[in-house]
Order: C-alpha cells, then structure tokens, then sequence
C-alpha cells in the first residue's frame, strides 16, 4: 500500500510493481498534477490510483496487517489488507542554506511551496535550492548559476548568460508540492512537529489563546523548536495558521530559518535507538563490587561504592591506607613522527622540549583565547615518540584540535587515540608501595621509583605495564596504564596482593573530595568557558621563554596577566563549622561576584571547604564570601577564603 | 606462572562448545547451536595495527601494496590492509599463524583499542541498514572496500569482504568501550534474520573461502 505526496511515490510503485510486489493501491494526497508519463505506467499496470487521498492508520502489531485511507476532505474510506505500508509525503525545497544567508522566502500558491526571492548580491542558487525536480532543469540552473559567478568575477559575457537562461526557460520549473500534508484523523492526534511531539490541536490552542502568527505559536508551542529545525513544521505551521484563520495565501509568511541545517534521519521517527556508552575493561567486576554507576560523558563509571552518597569509606581508606579507582576513561595518545615535538609544543602551554625520558610532565592546553581547555601529562617513549593522556572529556576531540592548529605547517607527525586500548588503575593511599611492590619485580621505592617518574615493566613476565608516580589525590599513587584485555587480570592481582591491607575500591566521587582537599582542578569543574590558565592558578605550567611555536592561547595569556578583575580560583573555608555549599551556589554582595566550584565536607580536615571562582577583589585570604543556594529563602551562609591546599600543604604525602 | 588471562570486550550469552588458549585469550572456536546463519563473531583477539605516515607509499607492510586511494581495501595473505586517508592504514590480521609486530616507529598497536567483529551470512545488508545510513552493499565499488562511519550513532571502520549471498560479508570496529552496546544493538537487528553468535572457526570457513 502506497500513500504519497509526491511523483517520486508513484516511480517507485511502479519499480516495486515491476519487480514483483503486488500494489493494492495508491493514495496519492494530491487531487492533480501527477506526472502524466507516471500516472500512465501506473494505470497500465492496473494499479487503482486514488486522487486526493491518505493513509490515516495502520493495524498491526508487530508488523503491517491493513490499512485504513480516507480521502482528504474525511468523507470517504476504506481499509485495505497489506503487510507494507510505503509512506512519503514529498519534498519541499531546500531553501536553508540561502535564507541564512539573507535571502527571502515567498509562498507561491502555484507549486505551494516557499520559494527564496531577492537572494543577496553574487549569490547563486541552482537545483533543488530552487526547488527545481526535474534533472535536466537542475544541470541546467547549475550552469547557469556557475556562469552568473563566473560574470561577477568578470570571467563570463551577458551573451553566455543569456543563452544559459535561455536554456533555463525551455526547461520545467519547481515542481508542484502539497499544500498541506494533514490527514482526516478525527480524534487522534495529528502532528505537525515530530521532534517536539506538537500536534494540530496544540496549534489551535496557541492561536485560540492569542498566538496568531507562526513565529509566536512557535514559541508557545515548540512546534519547529527541535533538532530537526522546522524540516517538517516550516512547512506545515505557516499554512495550518493561515488556513485555521481564512487568510488568503499572500498572508502565509514563514518562520525564521536558523542553522543547523541538519535534516532529521528517517531513523530518528521510525529506526531502532539504541543507547550507546562506553565500558572500561572491568566494568562488570565493579558493579559487582557494588559500584553505584553514572554516566559521564560517553562512559560509564562507577561513582560511589556504598549508599553513603559522602562517600566518607572510600575516602578515608585512601587517606589512611590503600584503594583503587578505575581511571580507564582518561583519554590517552601516542605521536611520533619528525614533528611530533612541534606539534605538542603547539598545543601545550609547557615547554616540552625538556622533557627527559623516564619523567612525568604535568601540562595543560589552551585556546585561542588562553582559556584552559585541558590538562594531562606527556611521557617521552623515545626520539619523536610521546604519550600523552588528557581529561576523560576531551579525549573525543584531542586528535582533531592538534591537526587544526597545524593545519598549515605540513608537519609530518602521526597521531593514535589509544584511550579504549589501555585501562587504566589508580593504586593510591600510604600502603599503594606494600601492594604494588608484591605485584612487580621492579624497585618501587620512593628511590627507586619517585614521584613524577615513569617505568615500564612487565608484570609477572607477562602483562606490559606503563606506570606513572602521580598525586591527584593527594597520597602515594601509582597510576598504572595496562593493555585493556589484560586490565582485569592486573587489577585481580593487586586486589589479591591488597586483601592483607583489607584494599578496597573507590569510586569517582571519593576522588572528587580527595583532589579536592588538596586543591587539584579538574576543568569544567574548576573552569568554565571563560577560566584562563591563570585564573586557576595553573600559570606555573606556562613556559614564557618558549619561542617559535606559536602555542596556542599564549598571546592572549600575555595580555589577561595584568588583568586584575577576572574571575580567580580560591579556596574558602566554612563559618562556625557549617555544612558546605551547594556545587554552583552563587557568590554574592549586592550583586553576583562568583560561583562555587565543588565544596564538600572534608573527612580529614573535620570541616566544610570548597574552591569557587571570584572575581579578583575578593580572591585575597581573608576575604569573607557569602553564599546564596537554591530555594535558601534569602538565607545565606557564610564563609572565608583561605591559603590552599587544605589538605597536605608540603605534598609530602604523594612524595613519600 | 599462575595462569594470565586475557578477556575480549564482547561475551555472548551462549555455551562454547570448543575454545583454544592463544596468547594468553580464550579464543571460542564453536558455539552451540550456531544455526544456519547468519553469524557474528568476535575477533577482538586478532591483531590490528595503525600505520600512519606522510610517506605511506613507501611502505609494504607485510610485503602487501597497500590501496592507493582512501576506502579502497586488499585481501592478501591473511592481511586486510584498509587505506583511511593520505597519511593512515588500518591492518587486520584475519587468519594465519602469529604475527611479528614490525619495529619501525609508524606501526601502533591498536588490537585493544578496538572491538572487532565480522557479521556474515546472505541478509547481512539488511542487518547494517537497520543500524546504518552507509551503504555496505554499494555494487559499484569493488571488494573489498572501506567505509568510515557510523554503526549505530558510533563511528565506526566496516570492511564490506564480499556481497556474494550466503558469502556477503562484513567486518566492524569501533571503540572498545562501546564492545557491549554494539553487539546488542547488532544482536537486535539480527535477530529477525536469525543472527546467531559463532566461533572463530566459522569465520576463518568463511576467509578462506572469499
């Protein structure tokens, strides 16, 4: 069963007719302007065509069994046996890309469509733009639009132009569309915007309610709002509100066309969606463990281990003895090539041509705009050769932002995202050495293997193993990089070598509070759009000296240097012992001066402390800051900036 | 030595009927009751390799030519060499002994970055039409032929080997972490068609039969 707006519906009856499949009917919802030639090869094939006519439901469950038509006016029907319905209520003209860009749209009551007029000067449109069908109209119009480019750069005669509208004229113009695509569906809903669920009745509430003009119903009722930008409702709601009102066709105006000019997928209305998230190598062995998830991103993570949303265990296991968190969703890279080093020094604000092999480099990078955007740590493998790891969130977009900003040096370097190849785990907490050390055959003493350092080893002669001495959290930590097939067998190791110590897990909240006793950011966080490196006190990672590579942001880091009234970082502490603020409560005076960070109640300070941003005269110790939170009726709470880190100022803890 | 493990990102929730210890994964020959077709299988164990350079053309990995133009693939001698784009070629290992990695510093080994699956059987098409806008049956292109994209809103490499009926035949990777959501999203669409998990056995048939 066939129920189409268009003439490319009837071509296709026929292809499927002559390929064997049996066609009941057609229920083309046009009363004419059927394609003579079509609607001949389907009455020579004996297929009922019905004029003026829709499909309004179809029965079934599982798959097609009837269908029920009608004719537009809801006077006439019938329903019909098939076990496909084939539905298409035609095209309208990809207007788009030309009303961006200043040209104006008109209804032509002719082909009942909205047709760009007036288009801005030198700008040509050719083809379906137009709303032109026919093949030989649309080579035809992108000729012709070459040429009247062409013309404009002075590289064509009016002559040639001429010819070519000459050619244009002999040929078919836009074809003719649906006015409206409604069906009869008396009782039921019929929609007019599938993205926000808008239906006809909706439309006639917003205009019975004042809302007379499609740009205002828009607004009231959504219809046009969602992904799909009005591919649908563009055309529909402009001609439902003229024809609901008795206007004539020169009042029918359409909406404002925004980009994205994205068409919505069939798939989106009629395919299977699944969700898709990602799963770190031991995934199943935390839920087990019974790790409380969340997604984050694309991943999915274990945030909390117990009820207890504090977290306060996991915490003070770490402070106090050992655990270990699953970090595999860090995103993680390998460059090599000639210009590796170029390129990283392109994008980080350090100076990484120092980096020595067998070091850490904590580093960061920036936009144009000096605003940090990342930070990670780079490894040096061998001559040209690095990996290098960045936040969990920017993984996605690492590889594209370094070949954009070394799009026009040829460089000859080569990048690999091996974020999913490599888990990794996070041994923390002041027995981390007494675990790891009955693990692996190397010397991890703090001689041996010292902060910032990197090794790598093979675990029990099998299970190769990139490690890093790192402190996020504050502790001794070793954060180990492992393949990801074998990440679940290194993590049960460990956890066999840790149940002597009574090892535990922790989650990614836990971590949260712990990096945040000690004052390590974590961006988007600690930062929004506008945080510079400086702003949160990462200035250190910034190597003035460096020359000759053009790092991106660092030009405008220069000039936020002596800017006294951004927004700074700064650590406040609770008033009278009180509970923490809310993450996002705002700062305020008479106005808003800034916003929390990420506060907690701090287990091993036995107090509330926090980091906000704040605008530079109040970022001085001492300073006392006001909180306002949600719903807090007027009642603020109060507390003070103090020097940071809270926890562990000497960091002799990681380094011990 | 305590016995090392090594597990793949994809478990199907049938019986193994024979599994074979290679490298230290367990390496599902057969299943139980894989039926007729059409089968996934899981090659997650397979070596892959990134090759990345500005002088692609001089290489030979493998002594296999690789593709001169992007989406074009070449089945040899086990190999499946992928030409991505001017400076990039993925490489799958499909059938044969062990492989020596090779030591110059434009090969990566990218094995555990991926999930790695071959869907085989006549409606395989049908299945990817349902997780995919790309066209894994395009009859103007030679097999086989690589398209980059997505597979269920993921991007994804898919390989089309054959679109020969019960020879069609396609393989997949995309990240890792996605291994689970993708195989049910596959095992969803399939299973209309009876698309049954399958060992490696029944992949390695199919290889050599191409």
């Amino acid at each position: 069963m066939f129920s189409i707006g268009h003439d490319l519906g009837l071509e296709a009856a026929v292809a499927l007719h002559d390929l064997g499949m049996t066609i009941p009917m057609i229920a083309d919802i046009r009363q004419d302007g059927q394609d003579p030639a079509l609607a001949k090869a389907v009455a020579d094939r004996k297929i009922p065509l019905q004029r003026g006519w829709v499909a309004i439901e179809a029965h079934g469950k599982k798959q097609v069994q009837k269908v029920t038509l009608k004719s537009v006016d809801g006077t006439v029907g019938k329903t019909v046996d098939c076990d496909v319905l084939v539905a298409s209520a035609g095209f309208t003209p990809l207007t788009g890309p030309l009303v961006v860009n200043q040209a104006k749209q008109k209804y032509d009551p002719h082909t009942n469509f909205f047709l760009p007029t007036d288009l801005p000067g030198k700008m040509h449109a050719a083809g379906r733009l137009l709303g032109l069908e026919n093949s030989g109209a649309i080579e035809a119009s992108g000729h012709l639009a070459g040429l009247q480019a062409a013309y404009d750069c002075e590289r064509c005669s009016i002559a040639d132009l001429g010819e070519a509208r000459k050619a244009m004229e002999s040929l078919p113009g836009p074809a003719r569309g649906t006015k409206l695509v409604m069906a009869p569906v008396k009782g039921r809903k019929a929609f007019i915007c599938f993205d926000e669920d808008t239906s006809i009745k909706n439309i006639k509430q917003s205009i019975d309610k004042g809302f007379d003009v499609p740009e205002l119903i828009k607004r009231f009722s959504g219809a046009g709002l969602g992904p799909g930008q009005a591919g649908i409702p563009g055309h529909n709601l402009p001609l439902f509100t003229a024809r609901y009102q008795a206007q004539p066709d020169i009042k029918i105006r359409p909406t404002t066309v925004r980009p994205p000019l994205v068409p919505t997928l069939i798939a989106t209305y009629a395919g299977t969606n699944h969700t898709m998230l990602k799963q770190t190598p031991i995934d199943e062995m935390q839920r087990k463990d019974g790790g409380i998830f969340r997604n984050i991103g694309v991943w999915q993570r274990a945030r909390y281990f117990t009820n207890d949303f504090t977290s306060k265990k996991e915490i003070e296991n770490v402070r106090n003895n050992v655990g270990m968190l699953d970090g595999s969703t860090l995103g993680k890279f390998r460059i090599h090539g000639p210009d590796a080093l170029n390129a990283l020094q392109r994008v980080y604000v350090s100076d990484l041509s120092k980096i020595k092999q067998g070091r850490v480099k904590y580093t960061a990078m920036c936009n144009d705009d000096g605003c940090v955007i990342d930070d990670g740590v780079v490894i040096k493998l061998g001559e040209n050769d690095y990996y290098f790891s960045t936040s969990t969130g920017r993984a996605g977009q690492t590889i594209e932002w370094i070949r954009y900003h070394t799009r026009y040096d040829n460089w000859d370097f080569c990048l690999v995202n091996l974020t999913d190849a490599m888990g990794v785990i996070n041994l923390s907490g002041p027995n981390a050495r007494k675990v790891l050390e009955k693990v692996v055959d190397i010397d991890v003493s703090n001689e041996g293997f010292g902060f910032s350092e990197y090794k790598e080893f093979l675990v029990a002669d099998t299970i190769p193993v990139k490690a890093m001495r790192l402190g996020f959290v504050g502790e001794l930590s070793y954060e180990l990089h492992v393949s990801a097939s074998y990440m679940k067998a290194l993590w049960l190791m460990l956890w066999e070598a840790g149940k002597e110590f009574k090892i535990q897990n922790f989650g990614v909240e836990a971590q949260n509070v712990l990096r945040m006793e000690k004052c390590h950011v974590i961006l988007g966080q600690e930062s929004e759009q506008r945080t510079n490196l400086l702003d949160i006190g990462l200035g250190f990672l910034w190597a003035r000296k460096k020359t000759g590579y053009k790092t991106v942001g660092v030009a405008a880091l220069a000039q936020a240097k002596q800017d006294n009234t951004r927004l700074k970082l700064v650590g406040f502490k609770m008033e009278n012992n009180g509970r923490a603020p809310r993450d996002g409560a705002l700062i305020v005076d008479d106005r808003i001066r800034g916003h929390v960070c990420t506060a907690r109640n701090s287990f091993a300070l036995n107090e509330a402390v926090g980091m906000a941003l704040v605008e530079g005269d109040m970022s001085q110790v001492g300073t006392r800051l006001a909180f306002y939170e949600d719903e807090c009726n007027g009642e603020l709470i109060y507390g003070t900036v103090v020097e940071t880190p809270f926890y562990d100022p000497s960091g002799q803890r990681m380094k011990m | 030595m305590k016995d090392i493990k090594r597990y793949s990102p994809v478990e199907f929730k049938v019986t193994p009927l024979k599994i074979e210890n290679r490298d230290h994964w367990d390496v599902v020959l057969e299943y139980h009751k894989e039926g007729d077709g059409p089968w996934l299988v899981d090659l997650c164990h397979r070596p892959r390799l990134d090759l990345q350079t500005g002088h692609l053309d001089t290489k030979k990995p493998f002594g296999i030519t690789i593709p001169a133009t992007p989406g074009q693939s070449v089945l040899e001698k086990g190999f499946l060499i992928n030409r991505m784009n001017r400076i990039q070629s993925s490489i799958y290992h499909l059938g044969g002994d062990a492989i020596e990695i090779p030591q110059e510093t434009e090969y990566t080994d990218v094995t555990e970055a991926t999930v790695f699956l071959a869907i085989i059987g006549a409606p395989v098409f049908a299945i990817c039409e349902k997780l995919s806008s790309l066209d894994f049956g395009d009859n103007t292109r030679k097999t086989p032929f690589l398209l980059q994209g997505p597979f269920s809103h993921v991007p994804c490499q898919i390989v089309t080997l054959s679109r020969e009926g019960e020879k069609s035949g396609v393989v997949l990777t995309c990240s890792r972490g996605y291994a689970k959501d993708m195989v049910d999203a596959i095992v969803h669409a399939g299973e209309e068609f009876g698309l049954k998990p399958a060992g490696e056995k029944r992949f390695t048939d199919w290889i050599d039969s191409l």
